[in-house]
């Protein structure tokens, strides 16, 4: 970026910040006391009116500024001189002085005939390629605002008149004006562009000494007009006027009949030649009386022109010369196509881009505020702006689309297409070449009568889409550019935009959760309130993946609680509808034993934990490989059945001492809450069967057809909570598998893995399938399970020879870290990373599944040493999806036994409970405890004697 | 409490939603509106500001498109500023895809046709002009 741009980058980031400060309900600095704009009749006010409406509603707009929009007086044309008298006259309606004010107007009346696409919104409102830091797609009229808003500050009171077709970039820290007369802004530019524009020759006082229009090199250079760098100052249509220069103007209007004198179309004042000109301080009355005029030089007008000399020529111009700094005027169709496309690289330094606000963000074309559907094809240099394309439709090259919605049609190369609608609720489509000019008499290669403007070529249609194919397929009708731009309803160009950024960024979200963008990736700028509301209403009837999606980046972006519980009750509730499928109470089971009594190991988790976890698991399948084990030579896990000769269902836990009898089916029903000291108990009641889910049968009656009442009883031998152990989902394995062997019915391994995965979800636990997988199959396993929704979990014991098992087990110890793992939300903010799209959760998912293969390659071939690098490998993954694995104790357990060990990882979840480590070779275990004495004392860090549960 | 349903809305309020037809109105009045004077069918949610509650109903309520003002708002003495806190009445609006502008009724017309509401909400908003009828839609 070369300086001039890096400082015109800076000015305009500067601008946007005042812009910024001056949106705060205080009003931050110094703010334009009038925003005036002039239009060119009550209908194009109107349309201004709307946009600043819209804007105020928005609080995109200083509040504390008066706005205001000025149609051309009783519908004439009278110059750009006469809408000044009538601002002038405007505001001292409202005001006693011009004292202290400081007034914006921008002179924006004009029928944009060479863009005839901004007619009835105005050029001032059409787009400008800038998606604005606040997420709206920019418009002259919002770069108007944002680059003068620094300008207030630098006058003490006047006006600041603007064409509107002009867009200044400049930094207002140049601008310096307190002075009674007037001044110019100028910037630099080589005389080779100066040629075609007026320049401005200084005076040695450093006013405007003469205006040069449109000069050759040479006329300038002779003039003086060209420094010895040469370049020029180039004159940018914007004027300041103080205070004093407007109450001795407004004299002219200060009565009615003033006012009818000189503001009218016979007059037809021009700002420039009739206001500006006389300022400068090397004109003659004589050439004053010459200057081109706006319309017809009359004697009404050289009689004005004499009052005006009087007026005006006693005030001097100043020039201020802002450098760096340029300007760009939005003139034809022709240059805004250029613009966009082949020149937009020239204005990237300012983040102007060819696509704004579009769901297609490839191909060699220029869009804003766009929908394209993948199957429409787009030729090369085209602009499609606020229009909808649907798939099938084909549009030539170096087309321009506006306000359109085309499908099944192709738009020939070199055509401008444009709908308006108008008042009538019909729809108008109106085609011309991109060459073609509207003030001639072609029009696509044919001749016509009149002016292309005024032609009668154009008909309506009940709806945009109708217009626009039988338009472009040549039908005409009654509408010429100018009368449906008269006819033109504008409140309708302002919807139609909207709706079309709402669909455009409702495409643009579910993009990035189709292309796993991270959601920390994101911003909420273009999530409105609309586009909010139709995203969650799509996600009613979106597939399980996209909805979760939908729910969890709404929740994260927006902050809302709600959403983020939607999106977990979704999972909970698709996992727990499938896990139900086929689960139905069954009046037939008879209690087969007086009782039963079901020991289980406990397990350890080697490699994959987490891929076993819906919705991951669901989406990709998972894999794992994990061991059982005993802790000092016990089955750590029991439960005991015992049949009743009551009819009555007792339930109790041996660990937390909880009895209850229940002779009523709801409370036995109720098991959502995972508090609940019996929620295990009845959950395996309802995943076995033996009770109805949701079905009322008296509890009575369930005995009589089991033949008796019965106890179910829970027990974990000396295992503190929170081990890491899977306790939780191996007792409720053991619930399972105890209950069917008390009925007497035989139970596949795959069942029996699936009615504990519906018992975990009947109790809204929402875990993976590892850990009962673990408890219920001896020795070491690998445990898997393809992507579906329904999971069909698969076990496999690993080809491990009884040597190299026995080395294992001579190292492998479990280190109970002395705390009780913290409570925390660790499901939701694990899973939450992985919908998402955390990169790290990702990634991390994938390779622990590939760690757990590689440790059972390992571990096959009896090379501990291997799986104890993967271990380590494993722990530091585990540490990158969940920094809360570890905690400072943790790390120093660790720390502390770092020579003795040659693997280390922690159970489960970490964060607390047990660890596991493997033992240098000629490490004892009796060392092991020795030396975490040494550190931790009796503060409850120990190490317990396990084995590997063979079955 | 229930999912889905904003915690500002009462549950009698939530009923008689439930209960009007196609074309029933229901006013959110401020907190000077008379509502007991008007109304025999007064809910009382002096806690809650009118645009909150308006948003609140709009996510239950749909708007009768049929009419030419869906929402109405008691017409501001001449000379008076525009209320601001129709700006905000208008947003909400919007942004639950209403489009239209806010229809204006003068003061006395406005305690009539609240007389003809099936429910007034009385809230405890305090900004200048604060009140709103909105006609009941169909397409739920």
């Amino acid at each position: 970026m070369n300086y001039k741009n890096l400082f015109l980058r800076q000015s305009y980031l500067d601008s946007y910040d005042t812009y910024r400060l001056s949106l705060k309900e205080a009003g931050c600095g110094v703010l334009w006391d009038y925003v005036i704009l002039t239009a060119s009749n009550e209908s194009q006010a109107s349309a201004y009116r709307q946009q600043i409406d819209y804007r105020l509603d928005r609080g995109v707009l200083p509040r504390s500024t008066h706005y205001a929009v000025l149609p051309d007086f009783e519908g004439k044309r009278v110059g750009s001189g006469g809408a000044t008298l009538g601002v002038l006259r405007y505001i001292r309606q409202r005001e006693t002085s011009f004292s202290g004010l400081r007034i914006l107007v921008i002179h924006s009346g004009g029928d944009s005939k060479r863009v005839p696409q901004y007619s009835a919104c105005g050029k001032l409102f059409s787009p400008v390629p800038r998606e604005l830091p606040d997420g709206r797609r920019s418009t002259l009229f919002d770069e108007f605002i944002i680059a003068m808003s620094g300008v207030p500050a630098r006058l003490e009171s006047g006006m600041l008149v603007l064409s509107g077709d002009v867009l200044l970039l400049f930094n207002p820290l140049q601008i310096d004006f307190f002075g009674k007369g007037a001044a110019a802004l100028s910037i630099k530019e080589n005389v080779m562009t100066g040629k075609d524009h007026g320049v401005f020759l200084r005076d040695d006082s450093g006013n405007v000494g003469r205006f040069l229009h449109k000069q050759t090199v040479e006329n300038l250079t002779l003039a003086g007009a060209v420094d010895h760098s040469g370049k020029v100052n180039i004159d940018t249509g914007a004027v300041i006027m103080s205070s004093e220069m407007l109450s001795d103007l407004y004299s002219l209007v200060d009565t009615d009949e003033g006012f009818s004198k000189y503001v009218n179309d016979t007059v037809r004042l021009s700002f420039y030649a009739d206001f500006v000109y006389p300022l400068s301080a090397d004109a003659t009355l004589e050439d004053f009386y010459n200057e081109k005029p706006e319309g017809e030089l009359n004697g009404e007008l050289l009689a004005a022109r004499k009052v005006l000399w009087g007026i005006l020529h006693k005030y001097r111009m100043k020039l201020i010369c802002m450098s760096p700094a340029s300007f760009l005027h939005f003139g034809t169709s022709v240059e805004l196509l250029e613009l966009v496309t082949d020149h937009i690289d020239d204005y990237k330094f300012l983040d102007w881009k060819s696509k704004v606000c579009s769901n297609r963000n490839i191909g060699n074309f220029a869009c804003y505020n766009s929908f394209i559907d993948d199957g429409a094809v787009i030729g090369e240099n085209s602009y499609i702006e606020d229009s909808d394309i649907c798939d099938g439709v084909t549009v030539g090259k170096n087309c321009i689309i506006s306000g359109s919605t085309l499908k099944n049609i192709s738009v020939p190369d070199g055509m401008i297409v444009h709908t308006l609608k108008i008042k009538n609720g019909k729809f108008v489509t109106r085609v011309l070449g991109l060459s073609d000019n509207p003030k001639e008499n072609m029009w696509l290669g044919k001749k016509l009568n009149t002016s292309l403007w005024e032609a009668p070529l154009f008909s309506e249609y009940d709806t945009p889409e109708e217009a626009a194919e039988a338009t472009i397929s040549g039908k005409t009708g009654e509408y010429s550019l100018k009368s449906s731009f008269n006819e033109a309803d504008s409140s309708q160009i302002i919807l139609w935009s909207d709706k079309l950024h709402d669909k455009i960024s409702v495409e643009r979200f579910l993009d990035f959760i189709d292309d796993l963008c991270p959601v920390e990736k994101l911003t909420a700028k273009e999530l409105t309130p609309r586009v909010v509301r139709l995203l969650t209403e799509y996600a009613e009837t979106a597939e399980f993946s996209e909805k979760i999606r939908i729910y969890y980046y709404l929740a994260r972006l927006l902050g809302n609680d709600e959403l983020h519980a939607r999106c977990f009750d979704t999972i909970c509730s698709c996992v727990t509808e499938s896990a139900m499928e086929g689960i139905s109470y069954n009046p037939h089971f008879k209690i087969a034993k007086d009782s039963v009594i079901t020991h289980l190991p406990v397990r350890v988790n080697w490699g994959g934990g987490w891929s076993d976890t819906p919705p991951y698991c669901i989406e990709h399948g998972g894999m794992v490989l994990n061991a059982a084990v005993t802790l000092d030579g016990q089955l750590p896990i029991v439960i005991t059945l015992k049949k009743l000769q009551e009819n009555k269902i007792v339930l109790c836990s041996t660990d937390n001492g909880s009895y209850a009898e229940f002779s009523d089916i709801s409370a036995l029903q109720n098991c959502h809450d995972p508090h609940d000291a019996f929620a295990l108990h009845k959950a395996a009641l309802i995943a076995c069967g033996v009770i109805p889910y949701k079905e009322n049968i008296s509890v009575e009656e369930i005995c009589k057809r089991l033949g008796g009442g019965f106890s179910l009883n829970t027990e974990v031998l000396n295992i503190p909570k929170g081990s890491g152990l899977g306790t939780s989902s191996i007792l409720a394995g053991a619930c399972v598998k105890g209950l069917f062997e008390f009925l007497g019915t035989d139970i596949s391994e795959n069942e029996l893995y699936n009615r504990v995965l519906c018992m975990e979800q009947i109790m809204s636990t929402g875990g993976g399938w590892q850990d009962q997988v673990g408890g219920l199959a001896a020795g070491i396993k690998m445990v898997w399970a393809a992507a579906g929704l329904k999971q069909q979990v698969c076990c496999e014991q690993i080809a491990i020879t009884e040597e190299t098992l026995n080395a294992l087990e001579e190292r492998f110890c479990l280190i109970y870290t002395g705390q009780r793992r913290l409570a925390r939300n660790l499901l939701r903010e694990v899973v939450g990373k992985y919908i998402g799209a955390n990169e790290d959760a990702l990634d991390v998912l994938y390779q622990i599944q590939r760690i757990a293969v590689l440790m059972r390659f390992e571990l096959e071939h009896g090379n501990i040493d291997g799986f104890c690098r993967l271990l380590n490998d494993h722990w530091e993954q585990s540490k990158r999806l969940d920094s809360g694995c570890t905690n400072t104790c943790i790390d120093q357990i660790f720390s502390s036994i770092e020579d003795l060990i040659d693997g280390k990882m922690i159970c489960g979840a970490g964060g607390g409970g047990f660890l596991q480590v493997v033992l240098k070779p000629d490490v004892t275990k009796q060392q092991l405890r020795a030396r975490l004495f040494d550190v931790f004392a009796d503060s409850g860090v120990a190490v317990y004697d396990c084995e590997f549960y063979r079955g | 409490m229930l999912k889905h349903i904003p915690k500002i809305l009462p549950p009698d309020l939530v009923k008689y939603m439930m209960e009007m037809g196609h074309g029933d109105t229901l006013v959110i009045a401020d907190a000077h509106f008379p509502a007991y004077r008007v109304s025999k069918r007064v809910v009382d949610c002096s806690g809650v500001g009118a645009v909150d509650m308006l948003k609140a109903v709009l996510e239950l309520m749909p708007l009768d498109s049929y009419v030419e003002n869906a929402a109405e708002v008691m017409q501001n003495v001449s000379g008076d500023d525009k209320p601001k806190i129709w700006q905000d009445f208008k947003m909400t609006l919007y942004n639950n895809f209403y489009e239209k502008d806010l229809g204006f009724i003068d003061r006395f017309e406005f305690y009539e046709e609240a007389e003809k509401a099936y429910v007034v909400v009385r809230t405890g908003e305090t900004a200048p002009y604060g009140n709103i009828i909105l006609h009941k839609g169909n397409n739920c």
